[in-house]
């Protein structure tokens, strides 16, 4: 009982910091959570524009655990779907332990102008649930924009629910967060990417390295906490294996696996 | 009145600013903070001007000789080696394009001191020789604080027994790097007539032994974790500083009077791949001493400053004697270089620790014994380095880095560092925030160089204190954080933004019933912009403003802002340089430093501290064709205050000005 009330309390104290973030998949997390400018799948959780130039129908799920209590989890799934000079998107989030839920669903449209301008746009479903509390929906928008200055230079901003809608329960404390991000991503060749973001209330900084074809190397840093992040990927043909391992300053570390597979 | 004398000055034709100076202003601006102040740098801009008097030939060079231009990374001085084994004797100096690593900015500034050359020759040591090709050169230097500090009174208690001028000779001799001989003494302000002297006498390939000193040296080795005296490099804007490049065996000629060995050290060939550095030394240390519980007397303290003016500091001058004997072997072979390093000091009084809990697990008794082993290694474009240590009876130390050039355009450094509470060694200048025992970090750092004209670093330090600190009465943590941006345009024009965050703890000031710690985080943001607007002018002005927060206390915000003037007209004999700046701190904790032109040899910094003006000249003369004379007047003129600084260096009044004269003669 008492290691239930520990587990509770300390959950509830640290889960907005541990989790807050969406989960962007082991990619961009090793790169420090950082997704602003970066042309990824997980574009359907970050930046909803990041995902306009994939050609091929991407299914990535991905599983987060906290090793300070095993309690505390996070899952996602993301998915992309190409049609014609349009992709269609889907994200869904979970995190929390059994007595606080939170689970997101987002459904994204992106579209590209010409060949450097991306423009996305997110619908989201929220739903909070706390035992014995009951349980609380909400809807809002996100919508971001990528802009390709040059081969090397790549510049990104999206914003989370600009209209600061809220959940439909009133008395509740929790809101649905209203977040700016701005993002730089620099490709010095094939093997390089470096990237990092600033949002409202963090900055990011992540590099993602190919050492050899298949396996990249990552690593990166956010503030705000200060948060280091490692990370790999495996990648062969339609499959793709990433890992990162996250160490938080006061309470431990954080592995997450990702696996895709491109149809 | 001194604005009037700034007036005078704008219509003296001037300059003193030369490349190297450059460099190291560069290189010195982003470490200062952590320094001693008063520190001499010398060493740093005498080897520059040495090596561009006599370039490296770099067809005939050695791994040493290349790390002692310390703007190349230990990955690029070992690229160059290997290109050199794969394609042989360079035979032009552009082929230095080609080498992995090496990008316009580092040839740029290493061309001027490296030549190419098909062999050298070498004279003989024989005493005609020594007498002709030999050079001799001398140094005199005088300086003083022109207001009565409060000490120079006659006080019935403590005062400075000696005179308020601080005076400095240096002599150097040097037969092409093959025997140097080395001759310091200085007297500091407040000293009486008694100076601290340091001398040496260096020899060079003599077959088996590579290099012999009798006298002061140095001893830098690996990582600096294990042994390293005096200058090392820490964590700069030039992200991959951190990698240290060891130079072991070294000459001291410096007026730093800690950190440094004294008696004789040998380095020696033993074969083709592994090397014997052995060294004795015997010294004196200031202290101050008390009696134990048994009446045995014993060290409080062990004093770093090199001050002996007052009664008490006359008195604790060479106190304790420190005998220091060891060895190192170094074994290298292609890209892999190991260092195993094992020596003995024993004092002759015993160190104790007090009641402060926090000095709990200071070291104790009278002998330690240090071992350590270090490596480093290059593989394709990726350059390992670390070091582990031990001290007996001891705690541990461990750090591993890796330097690696990721593409053309992007260089990583990533360094991980864990060094036990009880790891005590005197010789530890290891990668740190604070000293190299008592703390665990990572540090990352990134730089990126688009093109020629950008260029950016940033770093990122994270660490830990396991044990208490000096006001810090719990383990603690924090980080430290840089980027700088710079923007070179032209080759007359460079600007220069940097930020820099630092986060740690402290114990709180607020009187609560349970002490607790309290973040203290400083920031600072700078511009700089450097115009060359013709041969003969160069500006240079700086903006920064800094913040200091401790607790929820309300932030407090300093600035700084100033204009250098550069003039140096070509072949003539007078060049000049000077400083307008204005300041304004609420008070110490925001505190500014800012790095400040003097006369040749003499790097120093300004601290920028309450409110008021900070100006000064500098102007050297071409007496003869080797004689210069150098003279710098310099002033700090607050607002609102009747009395500058405390205790014995209490001035009453608002002004505090020095003058400085330097003589130097080559021959």
């Amino acid at each position: 009982m008492n290691k239930q009330f520990y587990i509770f309390t300390v959950g509830m104290l640290w889960i907005n910091i541990l989790f807050a973030q969406t989960n962007l998949g082991a990619r961009l997390t090793a790169m420090g959570n950082n997704g602003a400018a970066v042309k990824d799948i997980w574009g359907v959780a970050a930046n909803p524009a990041a995902i306009g130039n994939i050609p091929h129908p991407t299914v990535q799920i991905t599983h987060q655990e906290h090793i300070f209590t095993k309690a505390v989890s996070n899952q996602a799934l993301a998915l992309v779907f190409p049609i014609n000079r349009q992709i269609i998107g889907l994200n869904l989030q979970r995190y929390g332990i059994s007595e606080f839920q939170d689970i997101k669903v987002g459904l994204v449209i992106t579209k590209q102008f010409g060949e450097k301008l991306e423009i996305g746009l997110r619908a989201n479903y929220h739903q909070l649930k706390i035992s014995n509390y009951g349980t609380t929906t909400g809807i809002s928008i996100d919508v971001g924009t990528i802009y390709q200055f040059t081969d090397e230079l790549c510049f990104g901003f999206y914003i989370n629910n600009p209209s600061k809608e809220s959940y439909l329960n009133k008395s509740l404390y929790t809101t649905i967060p209203t977040t700016m991000y701005f993002g730089i991503a620099y490709r010095t060749n094939d093997k390089l990417l470096v990237a990092s973001t600033i949002s409202t209330d963090a900055v990011a900084i992540g590099i993602d390295y190919q050492l050899i074809k298949s396996f990249s190397l990552r690593g990166g840093l956010s503030l705000n906490p200060f948060t280091h992040y490692v990370g790999f990927g495996f990648s062969k043909s339609t499959f793709l294996v990433d890992f990162s391992f996250t160490k938080y300053p006061s309470f431990g570390y954080s592995p997450q696996l990702t696996i895709g597979y491109v149809f | 009145m001194f604005f009037k004398f700034l007036l005078i000055l704008l219509f003296l034709p001037c300059a003193i600013s030369a490349q190297e100076d450059v460099l190291i202003k560069e290189l010195l601006d982003g470490i200062v903070d952590d320094l001693p102040e008063d520190f001499d740098f010398s060493e740093l801009s005498e080897r520059l001007i040495f090596f561009k008097k006599h370039p490296i030939n770099l067809n005939r060079t050695n791994p040493e000789e290349l790390k002692s231009l310390f703007f190349l990374s230990p990955l690029q001085i070992a690229n160059f080696f290997s290109y050199l084994s794969t394609n042989n004797k360079l035979i032009d100096i552009l082929e230095l394009q080609a080498i992995p690593g090496f990008d316009d900015q580092t040839i740029q500034k290493l061309l001027p001191f490296v030549r190419i050359n098909e062999a050298d020759l070498r004279e003989k040591i024989t005493f005609k020789n020594l007498m002709r090709i030999g050079e001799n050169d001398l140094v005199i230097r005088y300086a003083r604080t022109l207001e009565e500090q409060k000490g120079f009174k006659n006080l019935p208690g403590s005062r400075y027994l000696g005179t308020p001028e601080k005076l400095m000779l240096r002599y150097k001799y040097n037969f092409s790097n093959r025997l140097t001989a080395s001759l310091v003494m200085e007297k500091d302000a407040g000293e009486k007539l008694n100076p601290f002297i340091a001398a040496n006498l260096t020899i060079n390939d003599m077959g088996k032994v590579k290099k012999l000193i009798i006298g002061d040296y140095n001893l830098q080795f690996g990582q600096g974790l294990t042994l390293w005296s005096g200058f090392g490099f820490g964590k700069g804007p030039d992200v991959a500083s951190v990698a240290k490049k060891d130079d072991g065996l070294k000459p001291n000629s410096s007026a730093n009077e800690y950190s440094f060995f004294r008696g004789i050290g040998a380095k020696i060939g033993l074969s083709k791949n592994i090397n014997l550095t052995s060294f004795w030394s015997a010294r004196k240390y200031d202290a101050s001493i008390t009696t134990d519980n048994e009446g045995n007397e014993v060290i409080s303290t062990l004093n770093e400053t090199g001050y002996h003016r007052t009664s008490s500091e006359i008195n604790n001058r060479n106190k304790i004697s420190q005998n220091t004997y060891g060895a190192v072997f170094e074994y290298h072979e292609n890209a892999l270089n190991l260092g195993l390093i094992i020596y003995q000091s024993n004092y002759s009084k015993a160190f104790i620790t007090d009641d402060s809990a926090y000095r709990l697990f200071n070291f104790t008794g009278k002998q330690l014994t240090n071992i350590g082993l270090h490596y480093n290694y290059t593989f394709k474009n990726i350059y390992f380095f670390g070091e582990m240590a031990k001290s007996l009876k001891g705690g541990n130390a461990l750090m591993n880095g890796l330097l690696i050039s990721l593409s053309n355009q992007v260089s990583m450094v990533v360094l991980q560092r864990h060094y036990e509470k009880n790891y005590h060694n005197f010789f530890n200048q290891a990668p740190a925030e604070s000293s190299g025992s008592n703390e665990n970090g990572f540090y990352a750092g990134l730089n990126i160089s688009p093109s020629k004209k950008w260029m950016l670093s940033l770093y990122a330090d994270y660490f830990k204190f396991p044990w208490l600190k000096f006001r810090i009465d719990a383990p603690s943590q924090g980080y430290e954080l840089l980027a700088q941006l710079s923007y070179t345009p032209s080759k007359t024009f460079k600007a220069v933004m940097r930020y820099k965050s630092e986060l740690k703890q402290q114990n709180t000031d607020l009187d609560s019933p349970i002490n607790y710690l309290d973040d203290v985080k400083r920031q600072s943001l700078r511009t700089d912009a450097n115009w060359k607007l013709n041969k003969t002018i160069s500006l240079q002005n700086r903006i920064e403003v800094s913040a200091y927060q401790k607790g929820e206390i309300k932030t407090e915000l300093g600035y700084l802002i100033y204009q250098d003037f550069a003039f140096v007209p070509l072949r003539a004999k007078l060049s000049a340089n000077l400083r307008i700046s204005y300041f304004n701190t609420p008070s110490y904790n925001s505190r500014l430093y800012a790095y400040e032109d003097d006369i040749l040899y003499n790097f120093s910094f300004g601290m920028y501290s309450g409110k008021g003006f900070r100006n000064y000249m500098n102007v050297k003369y071409k007496l003869l064709k080797n004689t210069d004379v150098w003279l710098r007047y310099s002033l700090f003129h607050y607002k609102n205050i009747n009395v500058i600084g405390s205790g014995l260096d209490e001035i009453n009044g608002n002004e505090k000005s020095e003058v400085k004269f330097q003589l130097r003669y080559q021959f």
